[in-house]
């Protein structure tokens, strides 16, 4: 260090100054670099001059222990910046990651269902994708060239048929009737739920998987094959046609809401589409309006996020769902769809019934105290008080009013725990101490 | 009065405006303060700090830089709150005894030092009849820790420097006696120019310098110390003396040249100088050229590996 010649310290010292010391404030400020410009410009003047000052403020340095632990300190800590910054950076690319993967998978499905010219197209859901339907709108001539009964045209259709095409390998519920005839395709609901019901109507005639032959039929002669199917439920008293009607009229029931619901989802389309007249899937489960239905007109179609769906029951005996993992709750009517404010937006009511509204409207006033609920994708059973059991397969969109009965016995007891094991097989505990067991989701039942 | 009155308007709307937030930062609810006696203490805090700032955007910035927790702290201390006082001595009774003990280097006197300051802060003396108490003066421009440690100093530069100062001035005179020049007498004739040309080129520089020359040359303060104070790198300092001590020299060359010294004049008159101090510069070798503190941290260090 170059030395300085004496006189410049007789000089600095000769500078010195003992007037208008700062005061320990500002000095302290002054240390800790707290001050403003020209305060610190000041202060720093009179510390040139002023020794005891210069003095005060080294002495009052804090420990340099002090000064540095943070340092150290924050190196070994998990939350260093180093380590935060790499971790955002990782929690950056895991958004955009997972972001795109959705983006994609949406978009994949959209176009899947747009290239599929029946309007319905499931996607596997017991892979999590959401089901998409097609809101591609039929053409008239599009409509008479599938309703034609002519095996090519059936066969293009099922070959274009996303329920028919899609949902064989994906769900087993669906798997039975893969390939549901494209006359009641096109018309249909492409949702699990009205291919549970076709599902059901194929079984009163078929009792077994209905075979390529049966689907080309139903394909075929669509007005006129469900008033047989219809025939075969009454016709047949059996405990699983029994069901299957129950469950049939019990749609016919909900189908005012069912239509509304189906229109959810699809803000940018609803208006216009929910005021055409549209008849779903479920038209064709009633006789008398399937003979009415000549034309049926496009369904619009949504998407669902439910195989993810968690579900739970309400100290009250209300059913709610969660498609956010548990963030946020709607409650589920199994007389309609989940009751949300946001779904109000997108339902326009379609043209119903004065007889199917007040039908709705008389079951939605019952009260049912649901006490267990089991879930599996979208695979949902719920059951509650007096017998009250209810399955959808659509992830709580719809349901059907399940009775199990064997040998002229009937479920009447509360439902107090559900289990199922797959989508197949269940068992259903009453507060009367019977267990009900199925091994056809749901069809048929045996007591034990 | 109309350009007093502004400003006073002024930190009154301020504090107003952020008065709620400002109570909440400094948790006075916990002590049960209440706003109006915070809006009190700010307005003081105000009155004596802000009366250069001009722009309200400046005297908003001021409040909100505030210490508004340790400054209710030491307020409500002031004012006798019982819950306060609680608080500060768990907070800060022990380091307050450690840093006096740093600042006075001897046990007895650290406690003395600590005792005189409890005394200043609990306000056991009186002024007009009226408690004094030391922590009304504390404003929260800084720590109210870094506030404890200045006013130990302070009291510490007032009570003990002056009693060593003289101690060590006898000390001095005896031990370089036998070794000092009689007084440079050319030097002293010829110092007009010399010390004129000299405080021209300390007049040159900056606050700064001038404090960081003073600091070292004078002081006795180690690079490390200086850096801290004033909050800049250790090898900034190191560098900036080497600077100034190259720049000096040749500014008071010039600057006696100008007063009509040859430059050999000049120089001689610098050697001279240099020639005359050279106990002096042996003294301060001895202190000042230490090893500077990157080294001497080395040799710590390695002085610790032997150890261990």
């Amino acid at each position: 260090m170059e030395n300085v010649s004496k006189i410049v310290r007789e000089r600095l010292r000769a500078a010195t100054v003992a007037a208008d010391h700062p005061d320990a404030d500002i000095l302290t400020a002054f240390a800790e670099q707290s001050l403003r410009d020209t305060e610190r410009a000041t202060v720093l003047e009179h510390l040139a001059r002023c020794g005891e000052c210069r003095d005060i403020v080294a002495l009052a340095l804090p420990p340099i222990e002090a000064a540095e632990a943070p340092v150290t300190v924050a190196k070994r800590t998990l939350f260093a910046w180093p380590v935060l910054r790499w971790g955002f950076a990782v929690a950056g690319l895991a958004i955009i990651a997972s972001l795109g993967i959705a983006h994609f998978q949406h978009r994949r499905s959209s176009m899947v269902a747009y290239k599929a010219a029946p309007p319905a197209v499931t996607q596997a859901r017991n892979e999590g994708l959401p089901a998409v339907a097609s809101p591609e709108p039929q053409t008239e001539q599009d409509k008479e060239k599938k309703i034609t009964p002519s095996v090519s045209v059936s066969g293009k259709a099922a070959e274009e048929g996303g329920v028919s095409r899609s949902t064989p390998a994906a769900s087993p519920v669906n798997a039975a009737p893969a390939a549901v005839g494209p006359g009641l395709d096109r018309a249909a609901l492409p949702r699990p739920a009205n291919q549970f019901q076709q599902q059901g109507s194929n079984r009163n005639k078929v009792p077994v998987p209905p075979s390529p032959m049966a689907n080309q039929e139903a394909a075929n002669q669509p007005a006129a094959r469900i008033p047989s199917s219809a025939e075969a439920v009454e016709a047949q008293p059996s405990t699983a046609a029994a069901n299957t009607r129950s469950q049939a009229l019990d749609i016919q029931k909900n189908e005012g809401i069912a239509d509304q619901s189906s229109n959810y989802g699809h803000g940018e389309e609803k208006v216009g589409r929910a005021k055409e007249p549209t008849d779903t899937t479920i038209v064709h489960m009633e006789p008398e309006k399937t003979l009415a239905a000549s034309a049926p007109a496009a369904n619009t179609q949504v998407v669902f996020p439910v195989a993810t769906a968690r579900w739970t029951i309400t100290s009250a005996g209300g059913l709610q769902r969660s498609l956010d993992r548990g963030n946020s709750w709607q409650d589920v009517s199994v007389k309609g769809g989940p009751v949300s404010p946001a779904q109000s937006n997108f339902q326009a009511a379609p043209p119903v019934s004065l007889e199917r509204a007040k039908d709705a409207g008389k079951k939605a006033n019952e009260p049912i105290v649901f006490r267990a609920v089991t879930a599996n994708g979208a695979e949902v059973w719920a059951g509650g008080s007096a017998g009250q059991l209810y399955h959808s397969v659509d992830g709580g969109y719809h349901w059907n009013k399940v009775t199990p009965s064997a040998a002229g016995a009937v479920l009447t007891g509360d439902v107090v725990s559900l289990e199922f094991v797959d989508a197949q097989h269940g068992r259903v505990s009453t507060s009367t101490s019977e267990v009900w067991v199925t091994g056809d989701d749901g069809l048929t039942w045996q007591k034990q | 009065m109309m350009m007093s009155s502004k400003p006073t308007s002024t930190v009154q709307s301020v504090v107003n405006d952020l008065l709620a937030e400002l109570h909440v930062k400094s948790g006075c609810e916990k002590l049960g303060l209440a706003r109006e006696w915070l809006a009190a203490v700010l307005l003081d805090v105000g009155a004596r700090h802000c009366g250069t700032l001009q722009s309200e955007a400046e005297v908003r910035t001021f409040f909100l830089s505030l210490r508004v927790e340790e400054l209710a702290l030491a307020r409500a201390c002031a004012a006798g709150s019982n819950p306060a006082w609680e608080l500060f001595l768990t907070r800060y009774r022990e380091k307050l005894y450690l840093s006096a003990l740093r600042i006075a280097r001897e046990d007895s006197a650290a406690r003395d030092l600590a005792d005189t300051l409890y005394a200043d802060l609990y306000g056991t003396s009186t002024r007009d009849g009226q408690r004094v108490c030391k922590l009304a003066s504390y404003t929260g421009r800084g720590s109210l820790e870094g506030w404890l440690r200045t006013v130990l100093a302070q009291e510490y530069v007032n009570r003990y420097r002056r009693t060593r100062r003289l101690v060590s001035l006898e000390e001095e005179s005896e031990e370089g006696a036998q070794f000092r020049a009689p007084e440079p007498e050319p030097v002293r004739r010829s110092d007009d120019r010399l010390a004129e040309s000299t405080d021209e080129a300390l007049a040159a520089l900056c606050a700064e310098d001038r404090m960081v020359l003073s600091a070292y040359y004078l002081d006795g303060r180690t690079l490390a110390e200086i850096a801290r104070m004033l909050g800049v790198h250790e090898s900034t300092i190191s560098r900036k003396l080497d600077k100034l001590a190259k720049s000096l020299r040749k500014q008071i060359v010039a600057a006696l040249a100008k007063r009509g010294m040859s430059r050999r004049q000049a120089e001689e008159a610098l050697e001279v100088d240099v020639r005359d101090l050279q106990i002096d510069i042996r003294r301060s070798l001895a202190q000042e050229s230490r090893p500077p503190a990157f080294s001497e941290k080395r040799a710590e260090a390695r002085v610790r590996e032997g150890e261990s």
